[in-house]
């Protein structure tokens, strides 16, 4: 598929999901205004950042494709991931969920695009939180970082189940065209998965479903930097 | 009047509920298709508003095996949903009394449509 064709799908697919969290704006206000209540207020701010945080990944995305040369640079992936954990917080909170954070092992810097990375896993994040927990039992997120023979593995990974390669496979032929792209993971459209997965493919890291100890989720294997080993 | 609705979102089914309640209506709230059937199975609803993105069979899939159920084929039952409205040979023989599209539907007229209702409830 032709980039220009694949932005039209992401587009279609953003404006979609970006209905949801401007209801819900919309709602608490209305809500705040008719009874004087104003302790929504903070989680309509956080809301709204959220939103423009999606909207500033699709535009990151489709400036990076469109760029001859991708500016890898060497990464501290736990910085990373301590930084999205902080912004994710706030969504974990309103949804019941325990957001975790796991470093496994000792490693240096990744090779990656910090702003794309970042913005990478907390779509994955807020996707995730926001959409799998179904209130029967106690929904766990964590953003995770291992090592295996290909590189370092980012990842967000959960303990819902519905998870698989083929979900995602079909859902990646879906978005863009359908409101429902993983019906058996996600009510929605998935939007902030695939607009996660089209930034991590500018970097030749693409998502994958993966299992990880007992859970399941998304994940890409970044290159560790070889600066360290010159030395 | 006891009102059944299924809402996936966490944030909104909290705003909807609330209002809902300070409307004087006592409301289930679930966030899945099982969920709804659980409780309506537990506490018969005189009304439901359902939201068609649900997660698994979808709210399409839901309807039919709600309305599957003898005794709650009368429920009258109202669409309030981000997707847009299937058409009327979908919806044909699902009890379906009011179709609402969620951005333009403000928590008034939520409030305005599910009373207007309460003379129609057995």
């Amino acid at each position: 598929m032709d980039s220009s064709a694949q932005d039209i799908r992401l587009l279609r697919a953003l404006t979609e999901q970006l209905k949801l969290p401007l209801i819900q704006i919309a709602r608490m206000a209305e809500f705040a205004k008719e009874s004087n209540d104003g302790s929504g207020l903070a989680s309509i701010g956080n809301i709204a950042d959220m939103a423009l945080g999606l909207l500033d990944a699709f535009l990151l995305s489709a400036d990076l494709r469109s760029q001859q040369t991708f500016p890898l640079e060497p990464v501290s992936l736990s910085s990373v991931l301590n930084d999205t954990a902080h912004k994710l917080s706030f969504i974990a909170t309103q949804n019941d969920c325990d957001l975790r954070l796991s470093i496994e092992g000792k490693y240096g810097p990744v090779m990656a695009h910090r702003e794309s990375l970042e913005y990478a896993m907390t779509l994955l994040g807020y996707g995730l939180i926001s959409a799998r927990s179904n209130g029967s039992s106690q929904h766990k997120v964590v953003l995770t970082a291992y090592k295996n023979t290909n590189g370092i593995v980012a990842g967000v990974f959960d303990n819902q189940p519905g998870l698989s390669a083929d979900t995602f496979r079909r859902g990646h032929a879906l978005f863009g065209a359908t409101r429902q792209t993983m019906p058996s993971l996600i009510g929605g459209n998935g939007a902030s998965i695939f607009v996660a997965d089209t930034l991590m493919r500018a970097m030749e890291a693409p998502l994958r479903t993966v299992r990880h100890n007992t859970l399941s989720g998304f994940a890409a294997t970044l290159n560790p930097s070889a600066q360290l080993v010159l030395l | 009047m006891n009102l059944l609705l299924i809402e996936p979102d966490k944030i909104l089914g909290a705003v909807y509920k609330k209002h809902l309640q300070r409307n004087g209506i006592v409301v289930q709230w679930a966030r899945a298709g099982q969920e709804a059937i659980v409780l309506a199975d537990t506490n018969k609803p005189d009304v439901v508003i359902l939201e068609l993105q649900l997660p698994g069979h979808g709210g399409v899939g839901f309807l039919y095996e709600f309305c599957s159920y003898v005794d709650w084929q009368h429920i009258p039952i109202v669409l309030h949903t981000l997707a847009s409205i299937p058409s009327k040979e979908q919806l044909f023989g699902l009890n379906i009394v009011d179709c609402l599209y969620k951005p333009t539907t403000s928590l008034t007229r939520l409030v305005s449509v599910v009373k207007d209702l309460a003379p129609s409830v057995v």
